[in-house]
């Protein structure tokens, strides 16, 4: 083409002159590079210049409905939908800045075909690790604020209840029927929950036919853990990864609206070379308080069964009198109407330092709902077999007590037992442990 | 004839830990009942002594005090339930049930305690 020469207003180009731009409404041409760089598989081809802002530019007008976009299109067959895409500007001229792509606005959807993809290539591996597919960064920098950059997937059927949009992980294992897909949506009703369930793929499954199977949901009403455990297999597991050592815990706590712990279950190691434990269930009482430890223990379990935890404990130091009188070793008034005890005293540990050195034993009693006169129910007293170290006649009786407008206590003596001055001061030890 | 067998009293053991520690007695709930013509009249308290340790293990009892209807009806005064204190209900309390020795069971020695030894993990 030849050059236009002059400036002169009635200047007029002819045909000749303009080559295959001549009898042209528009530019219809082919192969156009900008910033010098030209590749014949492209029709336009923009490099950027050393030192530029940028390759391309798109600037809408200051409406909505005239945004800057770019459109993409295939050649369609003759009569169908136009299935297109389109990155485009979703801002305004004032405040508001949004990028918006939109795929397959013609509708025509196909299952198991996404309507945008994000795809990593590393094929063959080239050994590198960790490289993210997609990376959603909330800031440019350190300054950015914080509650910027989420990421949010909306549903807007309104319809009906409706749940929100999922999120599917899938795998793609070698067999058959190895692979599968795990998801998560928010729930529809009045309460949010999450529900989290999985699905195994067949060779030939998609996303069009997964079959959804609950394994867990987080409402604000309730959480579930469902899955397919069978046999021996557990259907939670909590697993501890600090190292093993004795008395180091592990447990549950259960909270009530106020934040205080109501009650835990706690596991505890008791060595550092092997797997043993106790198992607490500690209930607390009404003294509010935090943390796995800090209700008292209610009930203990151990390899040998149970170990219940006493209400009521005393200690007394023994004397001759013993033997003969009766001994207040619980209070009136200390255990409860109506309840069952069962009642140990022993020597906790200690000797008499002579014949018949320990003596244990016990009773179960029950209170009576009142008392009302002072004594002892000498006629129902009870005898237990007494457990001693050598060979002795000596046993503990016991008998329940009373007093005027008051609850039972007991009482208690040694039949029998040392009488000789060493045995003085020993140690008795005495628990109440309530049944009902 | 029912055998006639003095009682004695012997003094509770108070441990170390006794006066390292601090109580509190707390009034967990009550119930009330209609005695003659008075209603609302409480028949029944829940209470809690605590013993706070000395590494802060908190240690509690949880007791009942019950009255009978013979003790209602013996009642020389009568305080509307609306009306009733925390303190006017603790005093109750304690000259009910015998605070002392519960706080000395609070501090007495765990069952499993054994005196002077303290647990090892094994040296191999």
């Amino acid at each position: 083409m030849s050059k236009l020469i002059g400036t002169n207003a009635n200047q007029v180009p002819t045909n000749a002159d303009l080559g295959s731009m001549a009898y042209q409404d528009h530019l219809n041409l082919t192969n156009i590079a900008f910033g010098l760089e030209y590749d014949n598989g492209y029709n336009i081809t923009i490099r950027r210049g050393i030192g530029g802002d940028g390759v391309l530019k798109l600037i809408g007008d200051s409406h909505t409905t005239g945004n800057a976009h770019i459109k993409f299109e295939n050649q369609h067959a003759a009569g169908a939908t136009v299935k297109n895409g389109m990155i485009s500007f979703d801002g305004d001229a004032i405040k508001q800045s949004a990028t918006r792509i939109d795929s397959s606005m013609g509708q025509d959807h196909q299952n198991g075909i996404p309507s945008l993809d994000i795809y990593h290539y590393n094929y063959p591996d080239d050994g590198t690790q960790n490289v993210p597919a997609l990376r959603i960064r909330n800031g440019n920098s350190s300054a950015d604020m914080k509650h910027h950059g989420f990421l949010s997937l909306e549903s807007l059927f309104t319809g009906s209840a409706y749940e929100s949009p999922r999120i599917y992980f899938r795998n793609n294992a070698n067999g058959s029927n190895d692979r599968a897909v795990v998801g998560m949506y928010a729930v529809s009703g009045t309460t949010g929950a999450l529900n989290i369930f999985a699905d195994l793929l067949g060779s030939s499954e998609n996303y069009s036919d997964i079959s959804e199977e609950q394994i867990a949901q987080f409402g604000q009403g309730i959480a579930i853990i469902r899955n397919s455990g069978h046999g021996s297999n557990p259907m939670l597991r909590l697993h501890q990864r600090q190292t093993r050592q004795n008395g180091q815990t592990s447990g549950i706590e259960f909270r009530d609206a106020t934040n205080e712990t109501n009650g835990s279950i706690m596991v505890t190691n008791t060595s550092a070379g092997n797997s043993s434990a106790t198992i607490q269930i500690r209930c607390d009482d009404g003294d509010g308080g935090n943390g796995l430890t800090d209700p008292p223990v209610g009930l203990q379990v151990n390899t040998n069964g149970i170990r219940l935890q006493s209400e009521y404990s005393a200690f007394y130091s023994y004397a001759s009198t013993w033997v003969t009188s009766y001994q207040t070793v619980i209070p009136n008034n200390t255990l409860g109407p109506n309840a069952t005890y069962l009642v140990t005293i022993d020597t906790n540990n200690a000797s008499f330092g002579g014949h018949p050195y320990y003596a244990a034993g016990a009773a179960i009693i029950r209170t009576s709902p009142g008392t009302n006169g002072n004594g002892n129910n000498t006629a129902s007293s009870y005898v237990a077999p007494t457990a001693t170290h050598v060979a002795s006649s000596a046993r503990w009786e016991f008998t329940v007590s009373h007093h005027t407008s008051g609850k039972n206590g007991l009482v208690v003596r040694l039949l029998d037992g040392p009488t000789f001055s060493a045995a003085n001061g020993t140690q008795i030890a005495v628990r109440a442990y309530r049944l009902t | 004839m029912t055998e006639e067998i003095a009682i004695e009293y012997p003094e509770q053991i108070k441990f170390p830990a006794y006066d390292a520690s601090t109580f509190e007695l707390k009034v967990l709930g009550m119930k009330t009942k209609t005695v003659g013509e008075t209603s609302s009249v409480v028949c029944f308290i829940d209470y809690l002594v605590v013993a706070v340790l000395e590494d802060e293990t908190r240690k509690r009892f949880k007791g009942e005090v019950e009255y009978s209807n013979e003790e209602l009806e013996a009642a020389e005064s009568f305080v509307p339930y609306a009306d009733l204190t925390e303190d006017q209900v603790k005093g109750w309390i304690e000259a009910y049930a015998p605070i002392e020795s519960i706080k000395r069971s609070l501090t007495s020695p765990d069952p499993e305690d054994v005196p002077g030894a303290t647990d090892e993990d094994l040296p191999w």
